[in-house]
């Protein structure tokens, strides 16, 4: 029980702010900032901007994007938004549309 | 759709949770948690919100309103500062509650769902309703005061008292030491007046 789980289902609509890691499966509408690892699932919908310390996504993401560590991108994925990470991976069939910032 | 949810320990939400099946929750949410599945609430998680889900299970601490269309559990160590609906509560040993029990058939716990739209649909209408709640507490007032105002204005008639209750409130600071029995809001009404016009001389 140490993840948090937005199982399929379940909408939350506002500020998600949390210290461990998160999995997404369900709809998650505002912020959402994780001091940890950021799973998006494949029937995951996150439409905020996001804050973590590593982001993988197999759902859909809309919003800016920012990991202190990495984003993965993986196959099915679709990201629009800005993506500001030191590592960047994007998966053959991820859908990307925004802007990189690998400056970090 | 049943997979499940928990939001962890270290986990705070703001805003509105809507969910299709059941949650589990063991940090911090504000905002309103609406379940069609069962809803545990863990030993450490603190909400703040309302709660709606088909039964509900409470181990933590709760300040909001719960309803359950099933079933309300408060397990010990449970803290609840709310009303509880439900056909059917439990509370055990050592869990706290403060606020209404609705507990029996659907029938009480449905009308809280719709009593307070009525209210809120009733609260436009509410000022409507103020002079009429306001005229007796005048007459009341205007009748140690002046007699002959209370004689000229019987109390049936609605809007001449009202104006006629203006026109005392202004003349009633010379009346006001003849005033046997002053009714404490017409102590308040002189004191708002007095000041108005202090402030409107300044």
């Amino acid at each position: 029980m140490a993840a948090t789980v937005i199982g399929q289902g379940i909408t939350i609509e506002g500020e998600v702010a949390a210290t461990e890691d998160v999995v997404v499966a369900g709809v998650v509408r505002g912020k959402l900032s994780v001091d940890g690892h950021l799973t998006v699932e494949a029937d995951g919908v996150v439409e905020a901007d996001i804050g973590a310390q590593s982001v993988s996504i197999g759902g859909a993401v809309t919003g800016n994007v920012t990991a202190a560590e990495r984003v993965d991108l993986l196959g099915g994925g679709r990201l629009i938004g800005d993506v500001k990470a030191a590592r960047l991976t994007i998966a053959d069939g991820a859908s990307f549309k925004g802007n990189v910032d690998m400056d970090v | 759709m049943a997979s499940e949810s928990s939001i962890a320990a270290g986990t705070r939400i703001t805003g509105r949770i809507q969910s299709d099946g059941d949650l589990e929750v063991f940090g911090h949410v504000e905002g309103s948690i609406v379940a069609a599945g069962s809803l545990t609430v863990g030993e450490d998680a603190t909400l703040k919100c309302d709660l709606e889900a088909s039964a509900v299970d409470i181990s933590g601490a709760v300040a909001g309103d719960v309803k359950a269309e099933q079933s309300i559990v408060l397990q010990p160590g449970a803290r609840v500062q709310g009303d509880l609906s439900a056909p059917s509560v439990g509370i055990r040993p050592g869990a706290l509650v403060r606020g209404h029990v609705n507990a029996g058939g659907s029938r009480t716990a449905t009308p809280p769902r719709t009593a307070p739209k009525q209210t809120s649909r009733a609260a436009p209408a509410a000022p409507r309703e103020q002079p009429a709640s306001s005229k007796p507490v005048e007459d009341a007032r205007g009748g140690p005061s002046r007699a002959d105002a209370t004689k000229k204005a019987p109390a049936p008639v609605m809007p001449k008292a009202a104006r006629q209750a203006k026109k005392r409130t202004t003349t009633k600071r010379a009346s006001a030491a003849a005033a046997p029995e002053p009714v404490v809001p017409a102590l308040k009404k002189r004191s708002r007046t007095t000041k108005t016009k202090r402030r409107r001389a300044r």
